[in-house]
Parts: C-alpha cells; structure tokens; sequence
C-alpha cells in the first residue's frame, strides 16, 4: 500500500462520507415511504423532524463527496511518484485496475445525481408545500448505497495497489491497433466536428428553454414541464457529447495541445496544459447543469410550482450556457492559436 | 468594463500559456524530459512524413522509440544515439551518447534507471562494464537486435 498525505486525507474524508451513506440508506426507504404533508398525526411531526435533520447531514454528505472529487484525481497524481513507470494517471490507474477504472468513472457520473439532489433540495426548501420531497426521499436510498459502493471501491484501490512496475499511457493508446481502442488511438478531426456541432446544437437547445423558462414564468405554462420523454431524449444526447469531447480531447487535441504528435493522452493533456483541463471541467459542470434542469422540470409535480421556481430554473440555465459556451470558447481560442 | 478586462485577461492568459514552449528537451512519444533519463535516445528522421518533419528527435527509453518506428510509417530513421548508464553523474543531462546498435542491454535487473520506463533497461558501451553490473544487480545482457524483440510496444 501507498501512503502519504493525500491519501490519508482522501481516506479519512471518505470515512466520513461512508458514515453520512449509511444514514442515508437506511432512512431513506423508510422515512419514502411513511412521509404524508397532509398527516397530522404526531407521528409524522416526529418523522418530518428526523428526516430534516437526516437531509441537513446528507447536504454536507453529498458536499464533501462533490468536494472530494478533484481531491482524489489530486490524490491519484499524488501516486505517480510512487509507481515506477508511471508518469501521468493512466499508470496509476493499471496499478490499481480494475477498482481505479470503476471509482473513476463513477467520479464523473454520481456528481450528476449528488448535484441534483442538493438543488432539488434547494428548490424545496423554498416552498411551503415541499413538493419534491418524495422525489428527494426516493433518491436517498440508491445514493446512500452508491456512496457505500464508492467509498469500499475507493479504500479497496488504496489498500490493494501496491508501488510495482507499471507500463502507461503510451503502452495503451499510442500503439496502433485494429480493435476497438483504434478509435481512441487515431488522429483525426473527425470526433472535434461531432463535438462542435453536438455543442452548437446542445447551446441552441440551452438558450430556446432559457427564453421559453423566462416566458413560463408570466403564462405559467411549458410543453416539456412534467414530461419523462424529454429527459429520456435529452440524457443521451448529452451523454453522447460528453463522451465525444473525451474522444476529441484523445484523437486530435491531445496532441496537438502537447506539441506531441503521436501521443494521445487525455490525462497527459490534462496534467500539463491547465486551459484544457479547466474548459473539460467547465463543459462538464455546464451539461450536468443542464441534464440537473430536465431532470427538475421533467417530475410530475413540477407543473404547479413552476411560477414559484422559475427564475431559479432560469438562473440553473443561465449558469448551464454559461459553463458550457465559457468552456467552448477556451478550447476554440486554443486551437485557433495554434492552427 | 469590468467583464472586458476579465475577458481581454483571460484570452492573455490562454494565449500565454499556448505560446510558451516546455524549457526542457521532451521525448517526442510521451513527453517526459529526456535529459533527465538515464537511458535518453537520440534519433536523427532523415525522412519525414505528414505527421513528423525530419531532424533530430529524443526519447526517453527504448519502449518509446520502438512506438515510435511503428508509428513513422513511410518515414526513414538514421542513426540511433544512446546515453552510455556508467557515464552518468549526479548532474542534470550527463552520460556519453554513443551507437545504440554498438551498446549492451542489461535488462530484468534489480537496478531502476532514473526518468525511463517499463521495460527498464540499463545501457553500457561494453560488455564487461555491463557484466560488473550483472554480477551486482542480476539481470541478462542482450545487444541492438535482441533488444528489440525483447522491448514489445
């Protein structure tokens, strides 16, 4: 096992994070199902008192997983010095496989859902009603277990790699291939067209409900409020960009941006030219942005609180455009200075 | 005023950081500092390609170089230059370049060279200098041709 501060850092808040995982998952299916606003009994008096204080312990939870975040890829460079052989994360990453791979990956998709819980939690607190705290209820259970899933995958990487020989990235994505990872291993223009246009479209799409959520704020009305088919068409779309930008960063902009011609490393890239690391993290907080409106907008009690809501649904908008056309435009200014 | 001077800030700032060069010598496939490994390589491309003009290149280990003969394609390699492991002092880029093909590879020993990669390799000009470190750190000795089959990409 590797030691040193960041990881006993990192284990430490992940202690706590598996503490505030088991709260939630074990009171949130029961707390789901016994809730009704409109009970008078003492006993929902006692229940609505616990789940507050449940979710008041949850919101710094779920802050500290999302805080986490950048300190585990911070704990993973941490360990390259470590590792000989290793000389960005992809090598970290093979000391530990297949546990770094998982924890990883689900570093960037459970901030989706941490981010949406807070804000809807956010949302409710600002009605009288609290409309969405089924919603809320429903969501604790799965992430208490996804934090529990989390935290055993993170402590299970840390105690089982060991500091030995590791071959890196140039082991795995520059070689030349026929399979699969040729995709990943090419240089071409291709993936940062899908990614522009996709981009283009996904801006087009953020300012029309950015003007149309301004608008249902006089009429009280929207076509796409409480409607499950617009996140279902909408999760993919975003989904599938995202992962066009990680295939355009890996085909042409890795390296191009590291003067390297042949080596295609998303993670070299983000290790040595920062703009490029902040314009991958600012396209990633602005789509998660905008796939946390639908997801608000798409539930079926949304509808009736949309007059109450709607400017804070516009300014969740306003900052996903903002993240995602600020992120395009650092990457673009890059690239036209060096074409 | 405030946002231009951010943005006029921020452009600056990117341009900056695209415009200025790494100060130290890179390996052309990874882009770790060369001079600093212990087992740099020097490749003079007398041919060049779309991807890659000709002139004189670095790496950092063997594994790099053989990546980048299988990526070179249509173009031409002269001669191959390697950092000679028992002239190496305490001092940022030292050791002699000598004839890669003319060095002695002692590979799979308990000894790590500084800056290189997997597989690690510890490179002499002769072959006695390479048996002492053998009799030290264990390992076998192999020349250019062996060594080249033995580094898979």
């Amino acid at each position: 096992m590797i030691l040193n501060n960041y990881i006993i850092t990192y284990l430490v808040c992940s202690l706590l994070s598996l503490f505030m995982g088991v709260i939630a998952a074990l009171n949130g299916f029961a707390a789901w199902r016994k809730w009704n606003i409109n009970n008078q009994a003492e006993e929902q008096y006692r229940l609505e008192k616990k789940v507050y204080l449940i979710i008041t312990i949850l919101s710094l939870g779920f802050l500290l997983r999302l805080l986490m975040i950048p300190l585990w890829f911070r704990t993973l460079q941490s360990m390259i010095i470590s590792i000989p052989g290793a000389m960005c994360l992809v090598g970290v990453h093979n000391a530990g496989a297949p546990y770094s791979y998982i924890s990883s990956s689900l570093k960037l998709v459970l901030p989706v859902w941490y981010g949406y819980w807070l804000i809807l939690n956010l949302l409710d607190r600002k009605i009288v009603t609290q409309p969405f705290m089924k919603n809320k209820l429903a969501a604790l259970t799965p992430l208490g277990i996804l934090i529990i899933l989390e935290t055993v995958l993170d402590v299970s990487f840390f105690f089982s790699t060991p500091p030995r020989q590791v071959s890196c990235c140039t082991s795995l994505f520059d070689i030349p291939r026929n399979d699969i990872l040729q995709i990943v291993t090419e240089s071409t223009w291709l993936w940062v067209y899908i990614f522009y246009a996709l981009s283009i479209i996904i801006l087009a799409q953020t300012v029309y409900f950015l003007i149309a959520q301004k608008k249902s704020a006089l009429t009280g009305k929207g076509w796409w409020f409480g409607k499950k088919t617009v996140i279902f068409f909408e999760a993919p779309v975003i989904i599938f960009l995202f992962t066009t930008l990680v295939i355009a960063f890996q085909t042409k902009i890795s390296p191009l941006f590291l003067h390297l011609p042949f080596h295609h490393c998303i993670f070299c890239l983000c290790q040595e030219v920062w703009d490029a690391l902040l314009c991958f993290c600012m396209i990633l907080a602005g789509l998660s942005l905008f796939l946390i409106y639908f997801s608000v907008v798409c539930s079926s009690n949304y509808k009736e609180v949309n007059t109450v809501l709607s400017k804070d649904m516009t300014t969740l908008l306003k900052w996903s455009a903002c993240m995602t056309a600020g992120g395009l435009i650092v990457l673009s200014i890059h690239l036209i200075a060096l074409l | 005023m405030k946002e231009k001077k951010i943005i006029a800030f921020t452009i600056c700032f990117i341009l900056f950081s695209v415009l200025s060069a790494p100060a130290f010598e890179r390996c052309i496939m990874c882009g770790m500092d060369a001079n600093k490994s212990e087992t740099k390589f020097t490749v003079q491309v007398t041919k060049g390609t779309k991807e890659l003009s000709k002139g004189e290149y670095s790496f950092c280990c063997l594994h790099c170089l053989v990546l980048f003969k299988l990526r070179l394609k249509d173009g031409e390699i002269g001669s191959i230059l390697v950092r000679d492991y028992n002239t190496v002092i305490d001092k940022y880029d030292s050791g002699d370049m000598i004839d890669a093909a003319k060095a002695f590879y002692l590979v799979e020993g308990n000894l790590i060279p500084k800056g290189s990669m997997v597989p690690f390799m510890l490179i002499f000009s002769t072959q006695k200098t390479a048996g002492i470190f053998k009799k030290v750190y264990g390992g076998e000795i192999l020349n250019w041709e062996q060594v080249l089959k033995y580094t898979k990409p």
